[in-house]
C-alpha cells in the first residue's frame, strides 16, 4: 500500500477522523507488517486484537442456562397468575365498560321518561291561574280547619293541669313565676 | 422468543458484553456476574425485546450501566487489582524472544486503556476493540455524535502519550 496514503491515514487516526474503512486499510497494513505504520500504531492494533479474541467460555453458557430455566420453572405459576388475572381483569373492566353504556341507552332513558310520567300524573299543574289559586286555598283551608281539630285536646290538657296545682295549693301563676326565677339564675 | 431466537438474536453478544464490562470493571469474575445477570434479565424479558430497533445497542447499553453499578459499589477495592487486570487482559501466545518486550507494552496499553475516564474507555472499547460506528457508538452510550468523536480523539491521544512516556522512560 501507498506510504503517503498510511502516513496519511495515521495521522487522521491520531486526530480521531477516520472512517471505520480507513482504520480497516490500517489494521491491514499492521497486519501485513508494513513498517510505513508507527510501532506506536503497531502496538495499540496488536493489542486492541488480543482485545478482541477474549471470549466467555463454555461453563458460562451451561452455568446460565442452568439458572435461566430454574429461575424460570420457579416464576412460572407467579407470571401465569399475575398475567391471567391481568387478563381476566381486563376484559371485566370492558365488560362492565359495555355494560354501564348500554344501560345508559337502553334502561335510563325510558326511566327518565317514567319519572317524568310518573311526575305529572300525580303532582299535576293547572294551566288556569286562577283555578289554581281557588285549589290552593281549598287545600289551605283544609290544612287549617285540622290543625284546629288538633289543638282541641291541648286545652283540655291545659285545663288538666291548672286543676292540678289548685288542688296541690300553688297558684298557677306563682308556679309559673318560680319557674322562670329558678332558669334564670 | 423460543431459546434458540433468544440464542441467536441475544446471546450471541455475551462476548462483546463480557470485553465491555471487563473494559469497565477490570474484573474478570465481576465482569462474567454482570453479563449473567443482564442476560438473565435479558431472558425474562425476552417478550420485550422484539420493540427493539437494535438488540446489540440494547444488550450493550444494559451491560455498561450494569458494569458502572458494580464499579460504584466495589470500585475502591478493583481499583487496587487494575495491575492484575491489565496482566489477565494480555494474551501469552508469543515466542519467548519477543514476548517479554511485547508483553509489557501491552501491559502498558492495558493499562492506560483502564486508566482513561470512563466516558472515554467506553467510547475506545466499542469504536477500537468492537468496530463500532460512531452512531452505534452514540445510540448506545446515549450521546451526542460529536461528543463521540471528541472522546475518541482524547482516548488515543491519551493512550499514545502514555505510550511516549513510557518509551522515553526506557530510552534513558
Amino acid at each position: 500500500m501507498d506510504r503517503d496514503r498510511l502516513a496519511y491515514l495515521e495521522k487522521k487516526y491520531w486526530e480521531g477522523k477516520t472512517s471505520l474503512q480507513e482504520e480497516i486499510e490500517l489494521q491491514n497494513a499492521v497486519r501485513s507488517g508494513s513498517d510505513a505504520v508507527s510501532d506506536l500504531l503497531t502496538s495499540i492494533f496488536n493489542a486492541t486484537a488480543q482485545s478482541r479474541e477474549i471470549s466467555l467460555d463454555d461453563d458460562f453458557d451451561s452455568a446460565f442456562w442452568q439458572k435461566a430455566n430454574v429461575e424460570h420453572n420457579d416464576n412460572r405459576g407467579l407470571v401465569f397468575t399475575l398475567s391471567a388475572f391481568m387478563r381476566y381483569a381486563a376484559v371485566g373492566i370492558i365488560l362492565l365498560g359495555i355494560g354501564g353504556v348500554v344501560w345508559n341507552l337502553a334502561f335510563k332513558t325510558d326511566n327518565k321518561v317514567e319519572v317524568a310520567q310518573t311526575e305529572f300524573t300525580i303532582v299535576d299543574t293547572y294551566d288556569d291561574p286562577e283555578k289554581a289559586f281557588e285549589e290552593t286555598k281549598k287545600a289551605l283551608m283544609y290544612a287549617s280547619q285540622k290543625l284546629n281539630q288538633g289543638k282541641e285536646p291541648l286545652g283540655e290538657i291545659k285545663r288538666f293541669y291548672n286543676a292540678k296545682m289548685s288542688i296541690a295549693g300553688t297558684p298557677v301563676d306563682t308556679v309559673n313565676y318560680a319557674k322562670t326565677n329558678n332558669s334564670s339564675k | 422468543m423460543h431459546q434458540n431466537d433468544f440464542k441467536r438474536t441475544v446471546f450471541v453478544h455475551k462476548n462483546k458484553m463480557y470485553r465491555f464490562a471487563l473494559s469497565i470493571i477490570g474484573d474478570e469474575d465481576e465482569a462474567k456476574d454482570a453479563v449473567q445477570d443482564v442476560m438473565l434479565k435479558l431472558w425474562e424479558t425476552r417478550v420485550e425485546l422484539s420493540e427493539k430497533t437494535s438488540i446489540e445497542a440494547w444488550c450493550m447499553t444494559l451491560i455498561r450501566n450494569k458494569s458502572l453499578d458494580i464499579l460504584k459499589r466495589v470500585g475502591r477495592k478493583l481499583k487496587t487489582n487494575l495491575d492484575d487486570a491489565s496482566v489477565k487482559l494480555t494474551s501469552h501466545d508469543k515466542m519467548p524472544d519477543s514476548y517479554t518486550i511485547e508483553n509489557e507494552t501491552m501491559e502498558h496499553i492495558n493499562k492506560a486503556v483502564l486508566n482513561l475516564p470512563e466516558k472515554q474507555k467506553s467510547v475506545f472499547q466499542l469504536r477500537d476493540v468492537e468496530g463500532y460506528s460512531y452512531l452505534e457508538i452514540s445510540e448506545t452510550l446515549n450521546m451526542d455524535m460529536n461528543q463521540v468523536k471528541v472522546y475518541i480523539f482524547r482516548a488515543r491521544k491519551s493512550i499514545k502519550e502514555s505510550l511516549e512516556n513510557m518509551s522515553n522512560y526506557g530510552q534513558r
